[in-house]
């Protein structure tokens, strides 16, 4: 009866594990289809999108990339995009890190206040905020500049950073730190030498993100850079498909140049992913 | 335990001092009003007054005219208390008909103060320092006394007149108003201060400013109101005597015109710096400017008046002065009073600062960043959304109020392109539909990766990730493409079941169905990752002994993975609403806000505003209504599901 009931249970496990597999088999199908097309319509020889829905172009060329490497300025939007990521994740990294260890760690007057006003920024409607900061720009000279998207752009990834390794360092234990304290490590020290190293996989999420928010940004580029010279690649690449331009094949083209760096590295850091953003959120 | 009692003595006092600041503008705005009210009695009293003068002046012969006249004046305005012409020593008019044509009585207090009123304006005409006219009030019986010279040749006095005009009575329509705003500034400062303890002081601090701004706005407000009503009563008041004058003596008309303005008594009316009489029947219309008044005097013609901007400025200038002295005064005061109670906590600050210097060293960098970039620029936002800004950075704010708000909440016409509630709505039902599938779809997904025996689960859990990974701009794109009506994959797909090809982007039910498909895609990838995240950080044991103890697979996920994966999908949840709330770039790239605007969400009608219409005042406040109901949102799902308990511990 039990050997009978066992048998039973395992067949409508396995009927349900193959339904299951079938149905994230279609949905993961579903969620890489557009990747795919795009694919296709980088390599297509049409300028314009196509009709059919298969995914192999009808004459496969390269003429889209060529087109977009060595007709267009397409190296210096890059290096534009790339100076602004890596120089907004490097400044943001830096005074998340230390402003998250101190809102961790320390009990100070204004810490309640400081973290929620962080957390409030998050609410801001960007529209509202990009007059004055326009303004502001403006008025330091940096219209045009990569350095003024920088600046707007930390200020922008910091308070989801500051929270993010806040909540991080909340789950290292405070031994580690006071045995090193007595010791006689300094407090600079201990920050540098086992806590950060301890945070690696939230250090390594929030630098994804930082650079994302900068890499990937679009409005506030589009509208701080005027000359074609200091477009950042989603000004440019929006261009193509913008209201003067259809040319989808070169955007498609451009899409996988851009896309294939991030991707790349949302990839290498994707083990820390889960433990990196979780983590300090989980408390149960 | 005296401690309660402690904490009462000082709020008590700041209240005291925050009820004297208001206190203090009450009875300004009272004192304005009079000295409006004051200006105007006396200008009503000086235009009676004049037309009497002048036929004063005409001579003897004139003497039953001007009892005529005067006697149509009193009966016209029953304001008119007293009147008296004396010329020499005799009168020629006197209100009261046993002194009609009597000569002066020494020993009639009323008769010598008027006969030494005429030397004293003798006096004050040769000494050529002061205007000549005498005016006394007389508050017990509510009227102002005024006395003026009628003229001989240009400087010599041959007579004087007197006049006892009844002071209007003040309307107290404004003092309620203003109390009511006050009371309300009051009371919100009461009730924050029971709330926010920690904060009394800045709290105090706010409030007074509030006070002292609002005050000296509604000050200005009022007196700005008063100066228009004072000016129009003048005008009226003009209108009359005229018209009494054009049916009593019409000769004197264009005297009185030249009069009005120049002569002795310039400046005495204040609003006007020429006047001129326009007889009946004249049609050519010789305005001196587009900005010059007319008055007229039913059938006897009009009196045509040149405002005088410059001494109208002045009049708001002064006030405008005062106002500066009074603020400066009152803020100094309120500074001091302030420095003084925060002295101590001063020196409290100073010593937390020395104390914690390694956290405030650590978090400075960070915060300067944020105060310059964020909260400043924030601030600034906030303070346009009571303005009407001009879409260049030279011209002028013009303060509105509340007026931006009124007219974005006021508008109930559903149909109206960017109607709040409307787009309200739209914004509402995308938010929880992207949230619910983001959730939904995120969750099951985690759930059946989460199963240990299930196979290839890390290539579907990277290929799953893929949406995240890619720039949403690009997606937003990818996706307008595949929604295209001739080329798009989507059409292609339906064509080859059989049915039509659809326009995606003519309709507003489809149009919000691919904004809906595109965010999908984008957003559930995040829910998936905190939920996987959130399901392996669950012990397996816990299963392990729900098993034993019999419990099916619902019952474990409902009592045991439902719980724990609470604090890992709150934050998460109420971040993901915030940030679709604010989503821009799905719907401001793939549908566009086609058809017609429809699907737009908020942010996007604030972009619109902004950077389409350059109306960056009302772009302003569309974004502060924004941010209202986002932190209202927050603030409620906090408290009810106290995502954030523990986090400030």
């Amino acid at each position: 009866m039990a050997m009978k009931e066992k048998k039973k249970r395992t067949l409508r496990e396995r009927v349900l594990g193959l339904l299951l597999q079938a149905l994230i088999l279609l949905f993961t199908i579903g969620t890489i289809y557009p990747v795919l097309w795009v694919f296709k319509i980088a390599f297509g020889a049409q300028k314009g999108l196509s009709i059919s829905l298969s995914l192999l172009p009808a004459q496969p060329t390269l003429e889209n990339f060529n087109y977009l490497l060595f007709k267009k300025p397409f190296f210096a939007w890059l290096l534009n995009s790339a100076i602004v990521a890596v120089a907004t994740t490097i400044i943001g990294i830096f005074l998340a890190a230390t402003a998250g260890y101190a809102f961790s760690r320390f009990r100070f007057p204004g810490r309640t206040a400081g973290l929620l006003s962080f957390l409030i920024t998050q609410m801001f409607p960007g529209t509202m905020m990009m007059i004055p900061l326009y303004l502001i720009v403006n008025w330091l000279g940096l219209l045009d500049n990569l350095a003024g998207l920088v600046l707007v752009y930390s200020t922008t990834s910091i308070p989801f950073s500051v929270w993010m390794l806040k909540g991080y360092f909340d789950t290292i234990p405070k031994e580690l730190e006071e045995s090193a304290l007595i010791d006689g490590a300094s407090r600079t020290r201990i920050f540098y030498k086992i806590i950060l190293p301890l945070a690696k996989p939230a250090l390594a999420v929030t630098a994804l993100f930082s650079f994302m928010t900068a890499w990937n940004e679009y409005i506030q580029a589009a509208t701080f850079m005027n000359r074609e010279l200091s477009y950042t690649l989603p000004v440019a690449l929006r261009n193509f498909v913008g209201q003067f331009a259809q040319d989808w094949g070169y955007f498609a083209a451009g899409a996988i140049l851009v896309s294939i760096p991030i991707v790349a590295l949302f990839f290498s850091l994707q083990k820390y992913l889960v433990s990196g953003l979780t983590a300090g959120s989980v408390k149960g | 335990m005296t401690a309660p009692r402690k904490n009462l003595a000082v709020p008590g006092a700041l209240l005291a001092a925050l009820g004297m600041v208001l206190a203090g503008f009450l009875v300004l705005d009272r004192a304005y009003r009079l000295e409006r009210q004051e200006e105007v009695s006396l200008a009503k009293a000086h235009l009676w007054l004049r037309p009497l003068a002048l036929t004063l002046e005409g001579g003897a012969e004139t003497g039953e005219k001007l009892a005529a006249l005067a006697g149509a004046v009193r009966r016209a305005d029953p304001r008119v208390l007293e009147l008296q012409a004396l010329s020499g020593t005799t009168f020629r008019y006197h209100s009261d008909p046993r002194k009609l044509g009597a000569d002066v009585d020494p020993q009639d207090a009323a008769d010598k103060a008027l006969y030494d009123s005429g030397v004293e304006i003798r006096y004050l005409l040769k000494s050529e320092r002061r205007k000549p006219y005498l005016l006394e009030f007389d508050r017990k019986s509510g009227a102002l006394k005024l006395s003026e010279p009628a003229l001989k040749g240009r400087r010599k006095s041959m007579g004087t007149l007197r006049i006892g005009y009844g002071l209007e009575r003040v309307p107290g329509a404004m003092d309620a108003w203003m109390g009511l705003l006050f009371l309300g500034i009051f009371l919100a400062f009461l009730l924050l201060m029971k709330r926010l303890h920690r904060w009394r002081w800045p709290l105090a601090a706010a409030a007074l400013l509030l006070a002292l701004a609002a005050g000296s706005l509604l000050l200005l407000n009022n007196e700005q109101r008063n100066l228009a009503q004072s000016a129009q009563a003048k005008r009226e008041h003009l209108g009359r005597v005229g018209t009494l004058l054009a049916g009593q003596s019409p000769e004197i008309l264009p005297v009185f015109a030249e009069d009005l303005k120049g002569g002795i008594f310039g400046g005495m009316l204040g609003e006007w710096k020429a006047a001129s009489y326009v007889p009946a029947g004249t049609t050519d219309e010789t305005r001196p400017n587009a900005a010059a008044e007319r008055v007229n005097l039913g059938a006897g013609g009009a009196f045509v008046l040149e405002p005088d901007a410059g001494a109208r400025a002045a009049r708001e200038g002064a006030i405008r002065r005062q106002l500066r002295v009074i603020l400066t005064v009152f803020g100094l005061l309120a500074g001091l009073l302030l420095f003084f109670i925060m002295a101590g906590h001063a020196l409290r600050t100073a010593r937390a600062l020395l104390t914690y210097r390694y956290s405030y060293i650590m978090i400075f960098p960070a915060m300067v960043g944020m105060i310059a970039l964020v909260m400043m620029p924030f601030v600034y936002g906030l303070s346009m959304g009571f303005f009407r800004v001009p879409p260049s950075q030279s011209g002028k704010w013009v303060f509105v109020g509340l007026q931006n708000f009124v007219e974005i909440l006021s508008d109930f016409h559903p149909l109206t392109t960017g109607n709040f509630y409307f787009v309200l709505l739209i914004t509402v039902m995308w938010t929880v539909i992207n949230v619910a599938l983001h959730v939904g779809i995120g969750l099951v997904l985690a759930i059946i990766l989460n199963r240990p025996d299930f196979p290839l689960k890390r290539v579907y859990r990277v290929l799953l990730i893929l949406p995240w990974a890619m720039p949403s701009y690009i997606t937003a794109l990818i996706w307008k493409g595949m929604f295209h009506k001739q080329f798009g994959a989507i059409n292609a797909f339906l064509q080859l079941l059989g049915a039509e090809p659809i326009s995606f982007f003519n309709n507003f039910w489809t149009a919000f169905f691919a904004n809906v498909a595109t965010n999908t895609w984008l957003g559930f990838p995040f829910m998936m990752v905190i939920s996987l995240g959130a399901l392996q950080s669950i012990p397996a044991d816990l299963y392990e002994a729900a098993q034993i103890d019999g419990a099916d697979k619902w019952q474990q996920f409902k009592k045991i993975t439902m719980p724990l994966l609470k604090p890992a999908l709150f934050p998460a949840i109420i971040l993901g609403t915030v940030w679709t709330f604010n989503q821009f770039n799905v719907i401001y790239l793939v549908s566009g806000g086609d058809p017609n605007r429809s699907t737009d969400i908020l942010i996007i009608q604030a972009y619109r505003f902004a950077f389409e219409k350059f109306n960056w005042g009302f772009a302003a406040a569309y974004s502060i209504l924004i941010f209202i109901i986002l932190v209202t949102y927050s603030v409620f799902t906090n408290r009810v599901t106290r995502a954030t308990e523990g986090v400030f511990d």
